[in-house]
């Protein structure tokens, strides 16, 4: 314990003058980062697909907690400071800074996909391929530690330093506090300011016996280390709680934030308890105009898709196993390498670990439908997931189709055409522009168009807002009856549906009359 | 008015079409069209064990109505890897009916031992208290269908003293001793799962307690232990849990306040 240091530090702390202070569960940093989109789509994805964004790695086994929290904090880094409930008083060692590269890997890898398919001309042989995107390159950086314990101090303000430390860029402080007065006079007099709003939320956390972790930059240290992005905090931690602190965040925010959670556990998906966990729209063949636009179409289908299951759920992006001794395929398409062994350990996976499941969650919130905090369990639940979107590349043209299966193929391009365009209104709740262009771009290769093509259809199809989710049941239950009616890949839930229904009514029946 | 009757003379008719509305819904409008071959499993299962129990003499004919009724609540509440668990779950549920008993009185209800028994020792079974949205109106509907079930059933203080008990300690901890928001308070409360469980697990009538008073206390002893399981030792599934640990004790507690008998058909 160097005592003189401490004092010396702590002297610095008081000194410090008001900084604008964002309080936030996870990472208040919100700005805009960017969404990384596997291979060529990278550049084509808009830098501000989604706007207050924050991102968290989760592992859990056990009562054993790791998190890691990401900033993408784009502003002057000595306004940077963030509070975080947390349940125990963390050791030194259970801190530490890990390389910002771990979000980008994971977020690569387990980003919704394109995937692109070729038709070939039946007029001319050629073969069916699928294209994977390229991988991207990953960097890696070492952590940089060098930390100082200190020793605990007692104030009139009934907060406690449980602990002080210094890691890598950060200026680390555990504290405890007996209310939120206190709290919120002690984090005003050192510098942080407290939005009005975030108060109220103090004292709940302070009943619930939470430790708070406040963090803010440590402007030699940073200087010295040579970065100059901050990096990711992570810390670990024994507690049955296993759960995500989002109310203090919602203070300074107005709007909603998205949060990425990326969760590994030995046996299976991690989902949310008091929430509802809901998977996007997979596996659907998308208009071929997408393929430039893959970023902004997901958005776009990622806000409606939230709209409509009432703004209140948490979206499973991404389930898979992806154990480096599994043989299994860890994705299709891939768009980003699969996480390593090094990845692994930086992300706070233990090494002997015979089973590593990984989970993407994304989850958008606000302070309307977000009241209580996000809880999750692990779960045994080892099933696949992907959120994947098919475009397909038309036949090449070469001499044109004349031959009949040609006429056949064009024949069914317009109809698989306008089935995408359908698709696209069912995912995005929207019609997309240019849509009959696209819908009846080979027509001219038809000897005879149907009379019925001639009909307008989509024609003048305005880009429409979108429209609102409806969970009324008097409209819900009908549009969900009619889609799984018609959408084929539910046709064989219809038989079983048919069967569970025609059983539930003979037991019944049978429950009466049968003599054995 | 001769289907009326019919329905009205056992309740577990009632809870019968209740539990497949809950199921119909969650087909419909939460995607559960997924896990529909999980849905037969269970419910084959459930009903050919007692179809076996009945062959064997242990069981009459029109016990095959709870066994369909312990189908539907594994379906309702079970998730498993794969579809053999499901009918373990609905062996393990029937059979522990013949297995353990005590002057006639089953130790467990069947659905919440097949569930506990499968997610405790398989390992590949879970339980997900989220899968019911936060909307009202699933809800309302939940609770209307308890309400008829537990009015025929006569066991509607069950699921009243549950309910409050659970409700004011929550309320104690969260909006007064916590201080949130009542909406904090409100969200625990306005979940499917938990009113699903409230209405049509705790309530059977063949593993509560007979005589009234003593049904009430239990109620209120279970509601104590969810939550403390619940908020206290944070398991979100602690409803499940509590009911697996109480229920036992029920045959005893009828040994010593007796009162008549609950038969299913009035």
């Amino acid at each position: 314990m160097d005592q003189i240091n401490y004092q010396e530090q702590n002297l610095n702390f008081k000194k410090m003058k008001t900084k604008r202070v964002m309080l936030t569960a996870i990472a208040l940093m919100a700005f805009a980062s960017s969404w990384a989109f596997c291979g060529f789509y990278v550049a084509k994805a808009d830098a501000t697909l989604f706007n207050n964004k924050s991102e968290v790695i989760l592992v859990r086994d056990g009562e054993y907690t790791v998190i890691t929290m990401g900033s993408d904090f784009k502003g002057d880094v000595k306004d940077f400071a963030m509070v975080v409930p947390v349940p125990v008083v963390l050791a030194r060692q259970d801190i530490s800074i890990v390389d910002r590269g771990i979000f980008d890997r994971l977020d690569a890898y387990s980003s919704p996909r394109l995937a692109e398919y070729y038709d070939y001309n039946p007029c001319h042989r050629q073969y069916i391929e699928e294209k994977d995107m390229a991988y991207p390159t990953s960097v890696n950086m070492d952590e940089s530690t060098n930390m100082r314990v200190k020793t605990l101090t007692k104030k009139e303000y009934g907060v406690t330093i449980e602990a002080q430390y210094t890691v890598g860029e950060y200026d680390i402080l555990l504290l405890s506090a007996n209310e939120s007065n206190g709290l919120k006079n002690w984090l005003t007099d050192n510098g942080y300011k407290i939005p009005a709003k975030a108060e109220r939320v103090l004292a709940p956390y302070i009943k619930s016996n939470m430790k708070f972790f406040v963090v803010k930059v440590n402007l030699e240290e940073m200087k010295k280390a040579g970065f100059d992005q901050l990096r990711p905090i992570q810390v670990r931690f024994n507690h049955p709680k296993f759960m995500l602190p989002l109310r203090l965040g919602m203070a300074n925010s107005t709007g909603s934030q998205d949060m990425i959670v990326y969760a590994f556990t030995r046996t299976g998906r991690v989902e949310c308890t008091n929430y509802r966990t809901v998977k996007l729209p997979t596996d659907r063949n998308i208009p071929l105009t997408l393929k430039q636009d893959f970023g902004p179409f997901y958005k776009k289908l990622f806000d409606y898709q939230w709209q409509k299951e009432g703004k209140n759920v948490v979206f499973l992006e991404y389930a898979w196993n992806v154990t480096p001794s599994w043989g299994g395929m860890k994705c299709d398409p891939c768009v980003g390498p699969p996480p390593i062994n090094q990845d692994f350990t930086m992300a706070g996976v233990n090494a002997n670990w015979s089973n590593i499941f990984f989970t993407r969650m994304h989850v958008r919130y606000d302070e309307a439908h977000f009241p209580a905090d996000l809880q999750f369990q692990v779960t045994p639940n080892a099933e696949h997931y992907q959120a994947r979107y098919v475009v397909t590349n038309p036949a090449p043209i070469y001499d044109g189709f004349d031959c009949a299966e040609g006429q056949e193929y064009v024949f069914s391009l317009h109809n698989k055409r306008k089935l995408e365009l359908d698709e696209y209104y069912a995912l995005c709740g929207i019609y997309m522009p240019g849509s009959r262009a696209y819908m009846t771009e080979y027509d001219r290769y038809l000897k005879t168009l149907p009379e019925e093509w001639k009909e307008p259809v989509y024609e003048n199809a305005p880009e429409g807002e979108i429209k609102k989710g409806d969970m009324n049941p008097m409209v819900a239950i009908p549009a969900a009856v009619n889609e799984v009616l018609h959408e084929e890949s539910k046709r064989e839930s219809l038989i079983y549906l048919m069967m569970l229904v025609g059983l539930v009514v003979v037991v019944v029946w049978k429950s009466n009359k049968m003599k054995l | 008015m001769l289907y009326l009757r019919t329905l009205q003379s056992d309740s577990r008719y009632f809870q019968i079409i209740g539990q497949s509305s809950f199921l119909l819904a969650g087909i419909f409008l939460m995607g559960w069209h997924v896990h529909l071959p999980l849905f037969l499993w269970a419910i084959l299962g459930s009903v050919s064990f007692q179809m076996l129990a009945i062959y064997f003499g242990l069981a009459n004919q029109n016990s095959l109505r709870s066994a369909l009724i312990t189908g539907l609540g594994l379906s309702l509440l079970l998730r498993v890897n794969h579809p053999l668990l499901m009918v373990t779950a609905a062996a393990l549920a029937i059979g522990q009916k013949f297995v353990f008993k005590y002057k006639g009185y089953h130790f467990w209800n069947p659905a919440n031992f097949g569930i506990g028994l499968l997610v405790l020792l398989s390992g590949d079974a879970w339980i997900s208290p989220a899968q019911w949205d936060h909307h009202l109106w699933v809800v309302g509907l939940i609770a209307l269908m308890g309400f008829f079930v537990l009015k025929t059933a006569n066991r509607w203080d069950t699921a009243l003293f549950f309910g409050t008990t659970l409700g004011l300690l929550c309320w104690v901890r969260f909006s007064w001793y916590l201080g949130w928001d009542w909406k904090v308070w409100w969200h625990q409360f306005n979940m499917g799962s938990f009113w699903l469980y409230t209405m049509f697990m705790i309530t059977d009538p063949m593993t509560t307690p007979q005589r009234k008073w003593v049904r009430r206390g239990w109620a209120v002893l279970l509601a104590a232990l969810t939550f403390y399981l619940q908020h206290l030792k944070f398991i979100p599934t602690a409803a499940v849990w509590s009911l697996l640990m109480l229920t036992p004790l029920v045959p005893f507690i009828n040994h010593f306040f007796v009162a008549e008998r609950w038969k299913w058909i009035k």
